[in-house]
């Protein structure tokens, strides 16, 4: 059984079409638990007002955040092999702790942005803090 | 007989024999959530289960931390609302003349600070809206209706209070007098406001009927606990008011 990991994670669009955008984030949407009797552990999310990012919650298997995991759903929504997927790798700091973001690429165009709020491992509380100060440093995004 | 008093100091049981929820119940709300479920997404309306509103990503607990030494939801203050549109609620809410009450409880001080709005309830019917929520401005809570065109709105400034809240808006337009009033803890706060028009009467919308946020999206979401929520089609008296809130 894989670890779990509960906190908060964004993707952000940078370069998918209308039915890639839609299509990765119905399979993201299935991610955690299908029951359980806490809300916050059962996935549920965020959409920024523009419609082009989310932020996700829930009690995730670790295995399921990692880059070879979205490396793994872009490759299938392209239809490509993974192994032709290029990512960078950056830490944010957007309260107190670390969090990694992902820029995934093919052939020198940007397609995806994810960010791991806290990082793989932040308790549920820190990644609150991470995901609650970027709100506030991007509130005119997302209010 | 006097008040009993357990748990947070607060009254749970009134007069000997009613629970709080009873002396909500006794005053005749349309609508009324505790909010003291300890599992599960559906938050209870013991008024009409047709009116259940759905938790989506709020911690339920199963400790002491509500108002009346019952659980409450924590909302997170990043995704996290209860869904409260119903249908059968839409049917019966009257926005022409009512009362809003909900307890709120923010995270921490620092929530008071934070530069951002966070709406406690949310009730739109189409461009006519009635909410509650922590203003943007520092250490501001503010009741408001934008009804008719016209935006009427109560505010107390200087809140820095990390208890328990019990928030309560009236708003009447049945002597034509528009009038919002706003108040914490069973006294009145802020300016009455009579900046409102006539309520249209359409059905409330199914995305902007919320608890702990703006709308389903979420916005404006709420970063504490928030407690139990009623809605009446009357103006509660101040005697009334004051009886929801006992200390």
């Amino acid at each position: 059984m894989a670890d779990k990991w509960h906190g908060y994670f964004a993707i952000e669009d940078i370069n998918l079409s209308d039915a890639q955008r839609d299509t990765l984030v119905a399979v993201l949407k299935k991610l955690g638990p299908e029951t359980h009797p806490s809300p916050a552990c059962l996935n549920h999310w965020r959409t920024r007002l523009d419609g082009d990012a989310a932020i996700f919650e829930a009690l995730f298997d670790e295995d399921m955040l990692t880059v070879d995991a979205f490396k793994e759903r872009l490759a299938n929504i392209f239809n490509i092999d993974p192994e032709t997927i290029d990512h960078t790798l950056v830490i944010y700091h957007f309260g107190d702790g670390n969090t990694p973001v992902a820029v995934f690429s093919r052939n020198g165009t940007n397609y995806l942005r994810m960010a791991l709020f806290g990082g793989p491992s932040a308790t549920w509380e820190e990644s609150g803090d991470e995901v609650r100060a970027y709100l506030a440093l991007y509130a005119d995004q997302w209010e | 007989m006097p008040i009993m008093t357990v748990g947070t100091g607060r009254a749970l049981i009134y007069s000997g024999i009613q629970t709080y929820d009873q002396r909500v119940l006794a005053t005749g709300p349309i609508a009324y959530w505790p909010q003291s479920e300890t599992a599960g997404v559906t938050a209870h309306c013991l008024v009409n289960p047709l009116q259940d509103g759905t938790y989506n990503g709020v911690t339920l607990a199963n400790d002491n931390t509500g108002p009346f030494g019952t659980p409450a939801p924590f909302f997170d203050g990043a995704n996290d609302y209860c869904n409260t549109f119903s249908a059968a609620l839409s049917a019966v809410f009257n926005g022409a003349t009512g009362s809003i009450m909900i307890w709120a409880k923010v995270a921490n001080v620092g929530v008071w600070t934070d530069g951002l709005r966070r709406d406690a309830i949310m009730l739109r019917s189409g461009g006519d809206y009635y909410y509650s929520y922590r203003n943007v401005v520092n250490n501001n809570y503010t009741y408001q209706g934008i009804v008719g065109g016209g935006a009427a709105a109560a505010s107390e400034g200087g809140v820095a209070i990390t208890d328990w809240m019990c928030q309560v808006m009236t708003f009447s337009d049945s002597n034509n007098d528009d009038l919002l009033i706003g108040y914490r803890d069973g006294a009145a706060v802020g300016i009455p406001s009579a900046a409102m028009n006539a309520w249209g009467g359409g059905a409330l919308n199914a995305t902007w009927t919320c608890i702990g946020a703006t709308n389903t999206t979420p916005a404006q979401v709420w970063h504490g606990w928030l407690g139990p929520c009623a809605i009446w089609n009357r103006v509660l008296t101040p005697a009334e008011i004051a009886g929801l809130y006992v200390t």
